[in-house]
């Protein structure tokens, strides 16, 4: 997750951090290029436009000079130039141009000739004109006597120059020089600026002086020219009104308009450094002092300076940007520039931010739309592969499309063994022109007769082998293919458990249908041949047949001679030797199963090493059998045999069904028995009452009927009174029974002392005793316990046991009663006969009803036949047991055992149980 | 054979008490000679010399039942053809049936008539002759 967070950090931010990177680089660089641009068209236009103004300045200023040469010109064409003609001349240029304060006129006079020259000036209307110099107080005194003299006479105007009219100019040497300079080289020559002499010293002015020569004098050459010179015509020349006229000439456009922003200086370089600087126009001119001209020079920048030789001397303008306006340009641009592109880059920036962020999450739903479909297609190849279900894809050529794990382990046929195959390798031959049939209908007619409904066909493994299977066939288009689409199941299993459920509930229709008819029967033999025909009917088993159980103590099968058989001319000698023998516990077939209690089956009853009857069994053609056996609880009360001719292999199921048989038919016989017995019962009780009935109802006929005489009645009398007694005892034994039996006799269990249970027992029936001339006795001493116990049944029970015992004893005999604890918890009480013991033969019915080893003694002795039945039943709800021992000759020993009262008893003291 | 010719029965049956009444019923009432037996085995050792004219049989008796006696009896001289009738307090008519149908001429139901005992034995008797 890290990692990925990382690089989409990166991604995100590298790109932005690129784009404002870049961003930033080009501004910086696009500023600077735009900065530099804008510096160099400030500066160019700054050139343009210093370079127009001090070109004009200059033309301006050589227009002064050539004023001085038409002066020159004009002296020179002239014989004399009188005062007037000179101010002719002259006032127009003045009027035009005020570059001039002055001009003027200084003729070279000899000294020879001053006092003339003064008198003619004199004469024009000057009377104190003389040459003068300028004296030490800076008043105009006469000239001292020199050589020659330069005086101003000529002066335009005059009015506000009369000062200097007369004044010798030639008395400074620099102005001799200049005047040398001017004669030589024939021209103009300026001086360097002087403060003006009028004017109050405040006006600073450069003097102007050309050469005038002699009219008609040769003066091409400097000798000439020396030789011929008559005076200098002077201009004083005011390099700031000059130029200011053009500032004020030129506001509105052209080079001097205003806020050009040209700082201009007008520098001489001849004169000395503090002389030098002509002219100042600038926006600092009043707060910062005008440079030198040195100073400007050494100063690197704009500035644009223009050399040029003025009258002789070396001028230079200067012009210099007055403002950033030329030095920087417009910085705005610069910025605005940069701005933007910052602007644009922060944008973009974004821009690229939100388009990554919004490419990452379109990646990321990309990815996740990507992983939720390889989630989707990994779920889907899953359930395909984990479904139990084969599914196969075929298209409409009948090629295998897709076969998934489970149609592979159904056809045991790999998936890459298949797809791209024809899918009859799934089908047995014989059904594949009807697959390829059903294809083609389809397509051609649209009759959905097989797809979208569930069928069960057959299927071809890889190895040959056909099975059951079921499919539904149902029909896809997938990228405008169409896909049939089988989900197959592999059915045998199925087909298995349906078959095994068929037979299943055919085996138990077969044991319901045995059930109902087996109970609708009455007799037992009836019962077992229908079971016997319906068993063989469903197993198609030639031969059964049906051992029973027969004798008490030693025990065999026996055969009741029930058959079902097939053919029984066939058989018959089968039939006779089954018939013919008896099997014991544990011999043949039928002993066997006696006492194992379970089914057992024979592969081969020929070859089978304990199989009694094999010789007569192969003879008749038989192979297989089976023994089923027939319980009642667990005691196997008969076996079912069957036997087939052919080899029969026995399932669980079969043999589970034909035990069920055998269960169904020892049940029947059980209620056939317990219905005997009931009417056997009913019937004895029946026999039972109407004995002593007979008795009473002939004893007194006979009476009634006057058959008798009286000596005899007496006896028939005693007969009537000794049955009707029995007839009581009869009936409340049997009320007794159904009451005990029934589970409605009262039983009210409280602690009985031993002890005196005996001593009560022998009390209450010694009388009984002494009829019969028979003594009852204690051996020993009764243990001093208590038995958990109804005394009331218990002495029903003593009295049974004790009278049965007398009744049996001979006279004088002594019959016993002893009392001893037996094993834990148990209390036993005998009660030994010194009679004739029990015959073998009755010993298993002494506690049956009615059941008496010798009717006649019984009657005898006045019994009913159901004492020891009582007594059974009784001790049996007490939860003890009654057994006995007995010898023929020897007498008879009854043992009734019975719980000892215990604390786990005490709960049930005094409870009634029913 | 002519009733009249019916003078001696032997009578089988466990119950003193009913051999006691059917002897009288029979010889005070009825005027015949009776021969009471306790059982078969009693009756087969004194029959011979009885000769009975009909044979009068409890059915359930310990030991030798009814049938099993007259069966035993039929085999001794001289009785192979006496009339033979059972006394029984069982008296369903399968029971009854089944009883004619081992050889004897009628079935007395107990409890019997004692004043008209012997005519019932005469009648089935003659009826059966």
């Amino acid at each position: 997750m890290k990692t990925v967070d990382w690089r989409a950090f990166l991604n995100r931010h590298l790109a932005v951090g690129l784009v404002l990177l870049g961003g930033f680089a080009l501004s910086a660089v696009t500023f600077f290029l735009v900065d530099r641009f804008e510096r160099e068209r400030a500066a160019t236009a700054f050139e343009q436009a210093a370079t127009e103004r001090i070109f004009a300045i200059q033309q301006v200023l050589n227009a002064n000079i050539e004023v001085m040469y038409s002066i020159g010109a004009f002296f020179d064409s002239s014989v004399e130039v009188d005062r007037h003609e000179f101010r002719s001349f002259v006032s127009p240029v003045l009027n035009r141009l005020k570059s001039f304060q002055a001009l003027e006129y200084a003729p070279l006079i000899r000294h020879k000739d001053r006092a003339a020259f003064e008198a003619k000036v004199r004469a024009e209307g000057f009377p104190d004109f003389e040459i003068r110099d300028i004296g030490p107080d800076r008043k105009m005194i006469s000239a001292g006597e020199r050589a020659d003299y330069y005086p101003l006479t000529y002066i335009e105007p005059f009015k506000s120059n009369e000062f200097v009219h007369g004044y010798d100019i030639g008395t400074n040497p620099s102005r001799r020089s200049i005047f040398r300079k001017a004669i030589e080289g024939d021209e103009p020559i300026a001086t360097e600026a002087i403060t003006l002499a009028q004017g109050g010293g405040k006006i600073e002015a450069v003097i102007v002086s050309h050469p005038v020569y002699k009219h008609g004098t040769p003066h091409s050459t400097p000798q000439e020219r020396f030789a011929n010179i008559a005076g200098f015509a002077i201009g004083v020349m005011r390099v700031d009104e000059t130029v200011e006229a053009l500032y004020r000439a030129g506001q509105k456009d052209g080079p001097f308009r205003r806020r050009l922003g040209i700082d201009i200086y007008i520098f001489d370089r001849d004169a000395p450094q503090n002389k030098q600087l002509l002219f100042v126009r600038s926006s600092r001119a009043r707060d910062i002092p005008a440079p030198h001209l040195s100073e400007v020079e050494a100063r690197e920048g704009l500035d644009v300076t223009r050399e040029f030789q003025f009258a002789g001397r070396n001028w230079a303008i200067v012009g210099r940007p007055a403002d950033t306006r030329y030095t920087t340009g417009n910085p705005w641009l610069g910025f605005g520039v940069l701005s933007i592109l910052l602007t644009f880059t922060l944008f973009l920036a974004r821009y690229v931010y939100f388009a990554t962020r919004r490419r990452e999450l379109v990646e990321l739903l990309v990815a996740r739309r990507e992983q939720e479909l390889r989630d989707t297609e990994a779920r889907t190849t899953t359930i395909v592969d984990t479904v139990a279900e084969g599914i196969i894809a075929i298209d409409d050529k009948g090629i295998v499309q897709s076969f998934n794990r489970a149609a592979e382990s159904i056809f045991g046929i790999l998936s890459k063994d298949i797809v791209g195959h024809s899918v009859n390798a799934l089908i047995p031959p014989p059904d594949r022109a009807h697959h390829d049939g059903f294809i083609k209908a389809y397509l051609e007619t649209g009759k959905k007769r097989v797809i979208g409904t569930r069928r069960e066909v057959v299927g071809s493994r890889a190895d040959g082998t056909e099975f059951p299977m079921e499919i539904a066939i149902s029909e896809a288009t997938f990228a405008g293919r169409r896909l049939f689409i089988g989900i197959v199941r592999d059915i045998t299993a199925r087909k298995r458990n349906e078959a095994a459920l068929l037979r299943r509930t055919s085996l138990v229709n077969l044991m319901h249908q045995i059930t109902v008819e087996a109970n609708d029967a009455e007799r037992l033999d009836e019962a077992i041949r229908i079971c016997l025909d319906m068993v063989c009917a469903y197993t198609r088993w030639p031969v059964g047949h049906v051992y029973i159980r027969q004798g008490g103590n030693e025990p065999s099968m026996v055969s009741l001679d029930v058959w079902h058989l097939d053919d029984a001319d066939k058989y018959a000698p089968f039939r006779e030797a089954s018939n013919a023998v008896h099997f014991p516990p544990g011999i043949g077939m039928p002993g066997r199963v006696m006492i194992s209690g379970e089914p057992e089956w024979m592969a081969d009853v020929v070859a089978h090493p304990n199989f009694l009857r094999a010789e007569v069994a192969g003879k008749v053609g038989l192979k297989t059998g089976f023994g089923i056996p027939v319980k009642i609880g667990s005691e196997v009360v008969a076996v079912l045999e069957f036997f087939s001719g052919a080899d029969v292999e026995p399932d669980n199921l079969l043999l589970q069904a034909l035990t069920h048989v055998g269960a169904q038919i020892g049940r029947v016989i059980e209620r056939i028995k317990i219905d005997r017995l009931k009417k056997e019962f009913v019937s004895t009780v029946s026999h039972e009452l109407r004995t002593p009935v007979t008795s009473i109802q002939g004893a007194l006929g006979l009476i009634r009927g006057g058959a008798v005489s009286a000596d005899k009645m007496q006896g028939l009398v005693e007969i009537a009174h000794k049955n009707s007694e029995r007839l009581v005892r009869l009936l409340n034994d049997i009320l007794d029974i159904e009451k005990i039996e029934a589970g409605k006799m009262n039983f009210r269990f409280r602690p009985v002392s031993v002890r005196a249970l005996v001593d009560e027992a022998v009390a209450a029936n010694r009388g009984y005793g002494e009829n019969y001339g028979v003594d009852i006795a204690v051996a020993g001493e009764a243990p001093d316990v208590a038995v958990r116990g109804d005394d009331d049944r218990l002495m029903q029970v003593m009295a049974n046991l004790l009278s049965n015992a007398v009744k049996f004893s001979p006279k004088g005999g002594i019959v016993t009663i002893r009392a001893a604890a037996v094993e834990p918890n148990r209390v036993r009480i005998s009660v030994a006969d010194q009679g004739p013991g029990i015959p073998v033969e009755f010993r298993s019915r002494m506690f049956g009803k009615f059941a008496q080893a010798d009717a006649t003694d019984a009657r005898r002795l006045g019994g009913t036949g159901l004492g020891l039945s009582i007594v059974k039943l009784i001790v049996e709800r007490h939860g003890g047991a009654v057994g006995f021992e007995t010898e023929l000759g020897q007498g008879t020993t009854f043992n009734v055992d019975l719980p000892v009262w215990s604390d786990d008893s005490t709960e049930e003291a005094g409870k009634t149980e029913r | 054979m002519n009733a009249k010719f019916l003078e001696r029965v032997l009578h089988v049956d466990d119950e003193a008490d009913i051999r006691e009444v059917a002897k009288l019923a029979l010889e005070a009432v009825g005027g015949f000679t009776v021969l009471s037996c306790a059982s078969a085995d009693d009756a087969a050792g004194k029959v011979r010399a009885f000769r009975p004219d009909v044979i009068l049989l409890d059915v359930m008796m310990p030991g030798m039942d009814g049938p099993a006696a007259l069966k035993m009896l039929r085999g001794l001289d001289g009785l192979g053809d006496v009339p033979a009738i059972f006394m029984t307090a069982k008296v369903g008519a399968d029971e009854k049936a089944t009883l004619i149908a081992h050889g004897a001429a009628g079935v007395v139901a107990k409890p019997f008539d004692p004043m008209t005992l012997a005519d019932e034995v005469r009648a089935i008797v003659s009826k059966a002759g």
